[in-house]
């Protein structure tokens, strides 16, 4: 089983289109909802034609169920953390887009639960060391990053995929309950009530520099 | 690296034996059971060994004898003798795999100057010397130079481990640790998680991979040293133990190949359990295969390679192919396959005569079994044979059938996009349509009896609404790749399954004047019970790499660059064999020498 798992990141790395939405909603006291959509419908063609397949690159093929079964492990995990609950799993294996979907009570209970769930359902980083702050949040400053992606035992992308990539996007959401005053990575974009900042970039882009998603988001603490 | 000493060695050995003329097919060991023997190895003369090496022949040889010293070089350059065939062999039995290559020495300086990791080792008989490097070994009989590889089979490594293992009372080495469930599939383990096993209680001993380890280097140097004695001290050689393999490497042609398809049987691990349960049965039916071997030519004209193979069998084998193989084509099936197709296939065997003949062959060697079960089986065969209504048995599926690839056409496919609201973010989710490039099949059975088609699919159209019944056809939604219809067309005499839409909105009774020529049906009218053609620069660049397992995307990825034209036809079976025939044409100017490899490359690796 666990060697599927290679072929699952295999599969959503070269998969011709991707696009990976994640979502923060924070409230006062720091605590909030996170939300994470992979949306790989513009390949489900291609999916399938792999999910045919008995094996490709000479790792076998997990079947949807094999797939649903890990995903849901996953899901179990993470609910089991401290601080972590109402988690939430939807699957569309037609479209092929998952979804994930949890309540935190900190940001440090969130990054650590994720990544206890992480190193349970991949043997690949089971004796990595994946621990890394990719968002900090003090009440008035958040500090957002992706993780690098370099530094985990994953399958690489091949050139011909990377033209491909291109056409993927990561689109990242930060939502607060009060005003942002202002943010640092000028590719940002604030949300016309002015509690929200979004950043999209090209799904390549990020796997080659996860440094792009980089943001600094600075929040009035004095109003509600 | 090459040492001073050993320098010395090889030049003095090279002076003691240059008199007699060893041939490089002499010393090919008779556990090959698969040779592609080169003949005119001129043709090769300019291939650069950094091109030679990707081949996929040339992997069992293995890379690491390929670094700084062989870069820039060619075949030339590593001293080999022009005037003696390449012969490249593949081989097992239940104990060890073999590989490698053997080839004629002209300059054994000049090939340790290119292959200069190989160590001297001394003489291994009065006239072959002994050289290695890491896991291969070269040897050197006069003028003929042998480099090989011999391996132990996997399974059996593993029976002797885990016999020792378990005899030491330890616990299943999968279990314990990794909470594992023993009707789960090992393989998984034997990647990602053996670091496991070199770790915590296993450290008190050998562990098993450790036990494993011992036990494969102690089966490779035993199984080295028995096959190369057998084939220098012994002289038992392929050549000297089938005179078909001796008499087909004396044929002039350009290339030659053999297959004992009958070893491959017979040392097939799937049907150790057949071969264990039923020993007597075995090696009767082994007796039926005992003839069973393919022997073929290659040869280049300017721009074409033809491959030319017999089939060989014994008489019993040949009278089922001859009633199975020996029938016309089948016209019914020519008006569907598109003149413009890149690729189609026709195979036409009538299988109730087949079955009538396997059936008074294979009977008799069931009865001379005395197992119950067995009994309990044929007896089951013998009523099913007298109750069952074989025409309209055989009447469903005949046996011929054809294919044809069609190209790639554009569909629409469905696809999920987001659209975020600018007051604060929110977003939902619409479907929006795009163009998928989807490759266009069709295949056909020969069949008499399509009201039973239509009966299955009248039933399951009420089970599913994405069967549906149209004027002539059926059409099941989405049942390719979950994003194309697929069409079935129950005909009077053939059963048809198709992606293309062209075939059921105005060709449902054929493609009339659009499809195949006159003159492509009279080719395929020449051939016996199989023809094939392909043309590579539509082909190779429109069809679906992504069915294919890795080694034969490497064949198309490799056969890419070429252009031209494969044709695979048939001739009839006889009582001894059947003979096949692969042309190959090419754009004139093209390198015949690279296309030539291309194409032994190509056989390898599908007789592998």
């Amino acid at each position: 089983m666990k060697k599927h798992l290679s072929i699952i990141l295999l599969c959503l790395i070269t998969t011709s289109c991707l696009e990976i939405l994640d979502d923060i909603t924070f409230n006062i006291d720091g605590s909030g909802t996170f939300k994470y959509t992979v949306n790989l419908s513009s390949s489900h063609v291609k999916l399938n034609s792999i999910l045919a397949l008995d094996s490709i690159d000479g790792k076998k093929v997990p079947s949807t169920s094999e797939i649903q079964e890990k995903i849901e492990g996953f899901a179990k995990l993470l609910s089991s953390q401290d601080g972590i609950s109402n988690v939430y799993v939807d699957t569309n294996y037609r479209q092929f887009i998952f979804k994930i979907q949890c309540d935190f009570s900190n940001v440090i209970n969130l990054q650590r639960g994720i990544e206890f769930a992480l190193k349970e359902t991949l043997t690949q980083l089971e004796n990595e060391d994946i621990a890394y702050d990719w968002i900090t949040w003090d009440g008035s400053v958040m500090v957002r990053k992706v993780p690098d992606l370099d530094k985990w035992s994953l399958p690489s992308i091949k050139s011909e995929d990377s033209e491909l990539l291109k056409k993927g996007h990561y689109t990242s959401i930060t939502r607060f309950e009060n005003r942002v005053n202002y943010f640092e990575n000028p590719a940002a974009k604030l949300s016309k009530n002015e509690k929200a900042v979004m950043l999209r970039k090209s799904a390549f882009e990020v796997f080659n520099d996860h440094n792009v998603m980089d943001n600094i988001i600075h929040v009035d603490s004095t109003t509600n | 690296m090459f040492q001073s000493k050993s320098f010395i060695v090889i030049f003095i050995l090279s002076f003691c034996f240059n008199g007699y003329a060893q041939q490089s097919e002499n010393i090919i060991p008779k556990e090959a059971s698969t040779v592609f023997s080169i003949n005119n190895i001129n043709l090769l003369k300019k291939i650069s060994l950094n091109d030679l090496v990707k081949y996929d022949f040339m992997e069992e040889i293995h890379q690491e004898l390929f670094d700084g010293s062989t870069a820039g070089k060619t075949l030339k350059d590593a001293g080999m003798d022009f005037d003696q065939r390449l012969n490249v062999f593949y081989g097992k039995n239940d104990q060890l795999e073999v590989s490698g290559f053997s080839f004629g020495v002209s300059n054994k300086l000049a090939l340790f100057d290119v292959f200069d990791d190989f160590e001297a080792e001394g003489l291994i008989s009065s006239s072959a010397e002994k050289y290695s490097s890491f896991f291969n070994t070269l040897i050197i009989e006069n003028n003929a130079a042998l480099l090989i590889r011999v391996e132990p089979r996997d399974q059996l490594v593993t029976d002797i481990t885990d016999s020792i293992w378990y005899s030491r009372g330890n616990e299943n080495p999968f279990g314990v640790e990794l909470e594992h469930d023993l009707m789960d599939e090992p393989e998984e383990f034997y990647d990602e998680d053996m670091h496991k096993l070199y770790s915590g209680v296993f450290d008190m001993e050998k562990n098993y991979w450790e036990i494993r380890d011992s036990i494969l280097y102690d089966l490779q140097v035993k199984y080295l040293d028995d096959v190369l004695s057998d084939l220098f001290q012994n002289k038992n050689s392929l050549y000297n133990q089938d005179s078909r393999f001796a008499k087909q490497v004396s044929r002039s042609s350009e290339g030659v190949f053999y297959l004992d398809n009958s070893r491959n049987i017979t040392n097939e691990q799937g049907l150790w359990y057949f071969q264990t349960m039923y020993p007597i049965m075995n090696d009767d039916l082994k007796e039926l295969y005992q003839e069973n071997v393919m022997l073929g030519d290659l040869s280049i004209d300017s721009n074409e390679i033809n491959f030319t193979v017999n089939a060989n069998y014994g008489e019993e084998l040949g009278s089922i192919y001859s009633e199975m193989n020996n029938n016309k084509i089948n016209k019914k099936f020519l008006k569907f396959i598109p003149d413009n197709s890149p690729a189609y296939v026709v195979y036409n065997i009538d299988l109730k005569k087949a079955y009538e003949r396997a059936y008074d062959i294979v009977l008799p060697i069931l009865k001379n079994q005395k197992n119950v079960e067995m009994i309990m089986n044929i007896l089951a065969i013998q009523l099913l044979d007298q109750l069952v209504d074989k025409k309209s048995f055989f009447g469903v599926y005949k046996g011929g059938m054809f294919a044809s690839f069609n190209g790639v056409e554009k569909v629409k496919v469905k696809q999920v996009e987001y659209v975020y609201d600018e007051e604060n973010f929110d977003y939902s989710e619409i479907e929006i349509e795009s163009d998928e490039e989807i490759p266009v099949f069709t295949i056909g059975f020969a069949s008499q009896r399509p009201d039973l088609f239509e009966m299955i699919l009248e039933d399951l159209s009420r089970l599913s609404s994405r069967i549906q019944k149209k004027d002539g056809y059926w059409i099941v939604e989405d049942a390719i790749l979950d994003a194309t219809p697929a069409y079935l067309i129950c005909n009077k005499n053939t059963f048809i399954i198709s992606n293309n839409r062209k075939l059921v909105e105005s060709n449902l009774d054929g493609y009339g004047s659009k499809s195949l020529s006159r003159k492509k049906i009279k080719r395929l009218k020449n051939s016996g019970v199989l023809y094939a053609s392909i043309d590579l620069d539509e082909t190779l660049q429109k069809f679906p790499i992504d069915f294919l397992d890795e080694r034969q995307k490497r064949v198309i990825d490799r056969m890419k660059g070429n252009s031209g034209r494969i044709e695979l036809t048939s001739g009839n079976s006889g009582m001894e064999h059947t003979q096949y025939k692969m042309s190959y044409s090419f754009e004139q100017g093209g390198d015949s020498g690279k296309q030539f490899l291309d194409m032994i490359n190509s056989l390898y690796i599908f007789s592998k």
